[in-house]
């Protein structure tokens, strides 16, 4: 753990240090910030409007405006999108730049062993992830002073985005380790994300009663994360989150296993 | 180099051939898929032929034979994730963290499946063909059904394709796209349409509910003139259609009945709902009433304050309950409590509008209500401090402790607001113009002694009709502005599930009735209760202080307590008690207003939040720079 630790500070350090973790935040922060506000203020004007006509009736609204649902969960929906063209920025350098710089042979020729140096990796990239989670929490906070907000659907979304961010940098370092350009692992993550994210739509195009359609669904990374949004913990989907990281990461090591042989 | 253009040509032929039959693809010949696969079969062949050699000579090297090591073992281990994950994701294990937890199988779904004594196949219809609704809803029905599966090992479902498989659905009624239906042996019911996907749940526990019970429960709603009372009031906008909905959910039929035509109430009237607060009763209407309660017949009886406040006599039909114990107050509730004003600080308030949140613990029908009961202008409900011999009574529902009952109708009217000539403000005389602040009019609605909390309902349960002596029908008497004989203190609150002890004094003469406020109330017979040698079965009268509580905005599904409460109490009536719970509920109501400041305050946090971030970034690219 010592030495995974000892990684984990100099990757941490380069992010820091040099622009690229501000870039991402900054970012992530105005692309967020642009949909928090304007689903808070469409959120408001239909409230509004709801209850103007059931001052008309007499009567209560009669429709469910749940802050926590239709702001908060659409935010999470929303962060996992932004996600999915940040990763790739903060996984490309992780493996293909020690690769192009040669310094690849140098760290494997270490007393460390592969799996340290990916753990050390894995970990640095989801710290900035969670980083710019933590960030967020701006939202829910000043919604907590306006309305009364439901706790568990907060706490599992932030669960929920953790898992599919450890999903994605997992993939990231994957092709990160294949290449020597960072470029092209970060074209190949965005595509491989997307196509994982699409999965979704090529859910709803299909038939529901083949087999295909079934695979789709529970392969799809948004669909599980559906539920994490809304509130609802399913050991399945955390376990999809997992099992992908931690796939991901074996084919990582096997990469840096092969360059040794 | 033409060798491989050709393997690049078989692998794009390969794709489209198999893109093309298992991605849906709407396309009118065979062909589409054979001609690619063959061309691709072939292509591949040549280029195989061609680069033998090649794919020898890298097969048999030492970094291929490690390769193919390395594949193998990334798909065993991905292999055994995979069934890892089936297992795992088959059983569907999880925790639903909402506060209402919607997006668990309600209460009554659970109890209603863990009651099959059948196997269920719930088969919904889809389309299956490009981008469509019911592709969305054939994804939202398998997440619902999921939960139903794992409820109970009964249930089963499927979705099948009318175009693809027309003879899974060659036997279902009416088998069009989005229809769902529940089978149970020989006996199929077909849910709602798949475009009203946010009752999903309630619709398919409804529907269970059908296809294993056979026998209906009558209603009968009493109307003035056999008038329309499901479609919404031109004047008021309001309608009884979400509470037949509800009631027919739960296999009950809905009537109208007009006595004046036939003054009788019909043999089939298990449960006759009296909920129409400008409706005299006549000696004709209290005979037909008296008449179904001396057969064991069960009324629920929605008692409102509105004639009264129009100076209206009701006291035909309030003696005629009193003749079981129960007494309807004549009197507003009225509900204290305190409010935040930006201009003032906490005030105090009081408002004839609001939730009963005192509800009981001992009774079937309210004891698992999680939301309160909204009344709107309510008035007193409660048992009498002595029950005629054969009756019992038990307290439902009651205001909060700092409510009372003001008996002085004309200080109450008093303080009413007038709503002038905004139309918004006459179209909502409920809601909104009874609200009145304390501070402002202590003469009219400061309660003389502290307040307690007033009965707001009774349930009286008359398991010996003859025992309680049915009158006939009382003389209509006019509207008295004496203070009335009902009021309780708060030693005097008839305790859930027995009458209030006797000899109290309970006169007040202050003009307020202090206490539970009483909104609902049930009175029976020990002895009958106990099933000695009664000729009728029990008769069970439910009376609440608001009629208002039977309306469609109040009756919508996940909308506070009150069909919960309502629909309980119906299955009660009807001595379904397999049926009382609570029900499939939707979202919670958070919604917030903005003032211009806190939007303006808004937009500063969040043009304020990149902008730091930035900063930080640039002062650490400048001290690196520096250092450098």
């Amino acid at each position: 753990m010592r030495n995974v630790w000892h990684i984990y500070r100099r990757e941490i350090g380069t992010f820091f240090t040099t622009p690229m973790a501000y870039v991402v935040m900054t970012l992530f922060t105005i692309i967020a910030n642009v949909f928090f506000y304007v689903r808070t203020t469409q959120f408001v004007q239909e409230y509004a409007n709801a209850t103007l006509m059931a001052q008309m009736r007499g009567m209560p609204p009669d429709m469910n405006f749940n802050a926590t649902e239709l702001i908060v969960a659409f935010m999470f929906y929303q962060m996992g999108v932004v996600l999915l063209f940040l990763v790739p920025m903060l996984t490309m350098r992780l493996f293909a730049e020690e690769n192009q710089m040669g310094t690849i042979e140098l760290l494997l020729t270490c007393p460390v062993r592969d799996i340290e140096v990916i753990l050390g990796k894995f970990l640095a990239a989801l710290s900035v992830c969670a980083v710019v989670f933590a960030i967020s929490i701006v939202y829910p906070l000043w919604l907590s002073f306006q309305t009364a907000l439901e706790t568990g659907p907060i706490l599992t979304g932030y669960l929920g985005l953790l898992l599919l961010a450890s999903a994605f940098v997992g993939i990231g370092i994957f092709f990160s380790s294949i290449t020597e350009n960072q470029i092209v692992a970060g074209a190949l993550t965005f595509a491989t994300l997307l196509f994982l994210w699409l999965l979704a739509a090529l859910v709803q195009t299909n038939t529901v009663e083949s087999g295909l359609t079934e695979f789709l669904s529970s392969a799809s990374i948004i669909l599980r994360f559906q539920n994490f949004a809304q509130g609802v913990v399913n050991l399945g989907d955390a376990l999809y989150y997992l099992s992908v990281t931690g796939f991901a990461l074996f084919l990582t090591v096997n990469v840096l296993d092969s360059k040794v042989h | 180099m033409w060798v491989n253009i050709l393997g690049i040509v078989a692998v794009f032929s390969a794709a489209v051939g198999l893109a093309t039959k298992y991605l849906g693809l709407d396309v009118d010949s065979p062909l589409w898929v054979i001609v690619p696969l063959a061309a691709a079969a072939i292509l591949g062949l040549v280029w195989l032929v061609f680069n033998a050699k090649n794919i020898v000579r890298l097969a048999t090297s030492r970094s291929a034979r490690y390769g193919v090591n390395l594949f193998a073992l990334s798909l065993i281990v991905g292999f055994i994730i995979v069934m890892v994950n089936v297992v795992i994701t088959g059983k569907r294990i999880q925790w639903d963290t909402t506060q209402n937890r919607r997006f668990s199988l309600a209460p009554q779904s659970l109890q209603v499946v863990s009651a099959l004594d059948g196997d269920v196949m719930v088969t919904a219809i889809s389309r299956g063909d490009l981008a469509t609704d019911s592709d969305l809803f054939a994804t939202l029905f398998a997440r619902q059904m999921d939960l139903y599966r794992s409820a109970s090992g009964r249930v089963n479902y499927r979705v099948v394709s009318a175009r693809r498989n027309p003879e899974a659905v060659r036997d279902l009624p009416n088998p069009m796209e989005g229809n769902i239906y529940v089978t149970m042996g020989d006996r199929t019911v077909q849910v709602e349409s798949y475009r009203e996907i946010t009752d999903l749940e309630e619709k398919i526990t409804r529907a269970i509910i059908a296809v294993t019970r056979e026998e209906q429960k009558g209603a009968y709603i009493v109307t003035r003139r056999g008038e329309d009372i499901f479609t919404p009031n031109e004047q008021t906008g309001f309608s009884f259609s979400e509470l037949r909905r509800g009631l027919e959910s739960e296999q009950f039929t809905v009537h109208t009945l007009n006595l004046t035509e036939s003054p009788e109430v019909p043999d089939d009237c298990q449960v006759l709902i009296i909920a129409d607060p400008e409706y005299s009763f006549g000696d004709t209407d209290l005979a037909a009433l008296a008449s179904h309660i001396n057969r064991g017949g069960q009324v629920f009886a929605c008692i409102d304050v509105e004639p009264l406040l129009d100076g209206l006599a009701d006291t035909a039909l309030v003696d005629f309950f009193g003749q079981f114990g129960i007494q309807v107050g004549k009197d507003v509730v009225v509900e204290r409590s305190a409010a935040l004003s930006f201009t003032q600080g906490l005030v105090d308030q009081v408002s004839f509008n609001f939730d009963a949140v005192n509800l009981s613990e001992s009774s079937d029908i309210t004891k698992d209500l999680i939301n309160p009961v909204s009344f709107y202008l309510a008035r007193s409900v409660s048992a009498a401090p002595t029950l005629p011999p054969g009756v019992d009574a038990e307290l439902l529902i009651s205001a909060s402790r700092n409510s009372w009952a003001e008996a002085d109708l004309d200080r109450f009217r008093q303080g009413q607001v007038t709503p002038g000539n905004d139309p918004i403000a006459t179209a909502a005389p409920v809601a909104q113009l009874f609200t009145v602040d304390v501070n402002e009019h202590p003469a009219v609605f400061t309660p003389a002694t502290m307040p307690g909390a007033m009965p707001l309902g009774t349930v009286t349960i008359v398991s010996s009709p003859e025992d309680a002596a049915v009158p006939p029908a009382p003389e209509p008497m006019p509207v008295s502005d004496t203070p009335p004989d009902m009021g309780l203190s708060m030693d005097e609150i008839p305790e859930p599930g027995g009458a209030v002890d006797e000899g109290h004094d309970h006169s007040e003469d202050d003009g307020h009735d202090h206490g539970e406020d009483a909104v609902a109330a049930a009175a029976a017979s020990p002895e009958d209760a106990a099933g000695e040698t009664a000729t009728a079965p029990p008769a069970r009268l439910l009376v609440i202080g608001d009629a208002t509580v039977l309306y469609d905005p109040l009756m919508i599904p996940g909308r506070g307590g009150n069909r919960d409460f309502v629909l309980n109490a119906m299955n009660y009536l009807a001595a379904d008690t397999d049926l009382i719970a609570i029900r499939p509920r939707d979202s919670l109501n958070t919604g917030f207003e903005l003032s211009a400041l806190q939007a303006r305050l808004l937009l500063v946090i969040l043009i304020a939040m990149p902008v730091l971030t930035a900063m930080s970034g640039v002062i650490v690219a400048v001290r690196r720079r520096r250092l450098a």
